[in-house]
C-alpha cells in the first residue's frame, strides 16, 4: 500500500490516479468532518469538493514531512471558516430551513425499534443544540470526539494555542449542556 | 424507556455514526478540480489577451490614423475582448460538461 507521502509526490508530478487514491483514502474521514461542521449534507459535499480543489492548488507548498491528515483537516477547517464568514446569513437560513430533513440517522440493525427511535430523538436534539452553538466551539468538539485528535493535533488543525483548544472544549461542552437542558 | 445517557457518551456516539457520502462524490470532486483548472487557465489566457489588445490599442491610437478610424478601432479593442469573454464564460459555465457549476452536487 502506498503511503500518503508517495501519493502526494505522485499528485505533485501530475499523476491523476494518485490524486484519486488520495481522495478515496480520506473520503469517509473528511466527509464526516465536513458533515459535522456544516450539519448539512449538501454543504458537506460542497465543502469536501472545495477542500480538494484547494488542496490540489496548494500541494506545491505542502511540506511532505508533516503528516497529511492534519494538514488536510486544517485546509477543510479554514475553508469552512472562510465560507461560513462569507455566507453566514444564507447559511444560517439554509440550515434552519433544512434542519428537519438533514438529521443523521442511526443505521444499527442490532438495536430495537424503540432504542433506535430514542437515539434518533437524542441525536436530533443534540444536532439542534450544535446548530445553536457558536461556531468556534463546534470544530474542537468534532475533532475531539470523532477524530480523536490530541489537544496538540486540534491546536495544529485550528491554528490556535493548546490552552485555547482546552478552554473552547470546556466552554463548548458547558454551552452544549445548557442548551440541551433548555431544550429538554 | 431508557434514561437519557451521559452527554459525553452521546457526543462520542453522535460524532462516530457513519455518514455515507453520495457514491459520485469522488468523481464529482475530480471533475470539479479539472473544471477549476480549466477556468484558471482560460482566465490567464484572457488576461494575456486583454493586455496584448490594450497595448496594441494604445500603439494604434497614438499613431497618425484618422479620428474615425481611431474611434472605431478603439471600440473594437474594447468590444472584442468583452465578446470573447462572454463566449468563453458561456462555453465554460453554460454548457461545459464537468465544470464546477454543472456538477450535480451544486
Amino acid at each position: 500500500m502506498m503511503t500518503d507521502k508517495q501519493l502526494v509526490e505522485g499528485c505533485k508530478s501530475g499523476q491523476q490516479e494518485h490524486l484519486e487514491l488520495l481522495i478515496v483514502r480520506y473520503r469517509d474521514d473528511l466527509y464526516r468532518f465536513c458533515r459535522h461542521l456544516t450539519l448539512n449534507r449538501q454543504d458537506a459535499e460542497d465543502l469536501f469538493q472545495e477542500v480538494w480543489v484547494r488542496v490540489v492548488r496548494k500541494l506545491e507548498k505542502y511540506d511532505a514531512q508533516r503528516p497529511f491528515k492534519p494538514w488536510l483537516f486544517q485546509v477543510a477547517f479554514n475553508m469552512y471558516r472562510d465560507h461560513y464568514r462569507k455566507w453566514k446569513s444564507v447559511y444560517a437560513l439554509w440550515t434552519w430551513l433544512s434542519s428537519d430533513a438533514e438529521l443523521i440517522q442511526i443505521r444499527d440493525p442490532a438495536s430495537s425499534a424503540e432504542e433506535k427511535l430514542l437515539r434518533n430523538e437524542e441525536h436530533r436534539l443534540l444536532e439542534e443544540c450544535l446548530r445553536s452553538l457558536p461556531k468556534r466551539y463546534l470544530a474542537p468538539l468534532v475533532l475531539y470526539y470523532y477524530e480523536e485528535f490530541s489537544y496538540e493535533g486540534i491546536a495544529e488543525v485550528l491554528g490556535v494555542p493548546i490552552g485555547t483548544v482546552k478552554s473552547r472544549l470546556n466552554q463548548g461542552k458547558k454551552l452544549l449542556h445548557n442548551l440541551m437542558k433548555e431544550m429538554k | 424507556m431508557k434514561e437519557p445517557r451521559d452527554e459525553d457518551q452521546l457526543l462520542t456516539e453522535y460524532f462516530n455514526i457513519s455518514v455515507t457520502p453520495s457514491p459520485e462524490l469522488v468523481s464529482n470532486t475530480i471533475q470539479r478540480i479539472h473544471g477549476r483548472g480549466r477556468i484558471r487557465m482560460l482566465a490567464g489566457l484572457m488576461s494575456l489577451q486583454w493586455l496584448i489588445l490594450v497595448l496594441s490599442g494604445i500603439c494604434f491610437l497614438a499613431g497618425p490614423a484618422a479620428l474615425q478610424w481611431k474611434i472605431s478601432m478603439g471600440l473594437l479593442f474594447i468590444l472584442l475582448p468583452m465578446i470573447a469573454a462572454a463566449l468563453v464564460m458561456y462555453r465554460t459555465m453554460g454548457s461545459g460538461g464537468g465544470s464546477y457549476e454543472s456538477s450535480p452536487n451544486r
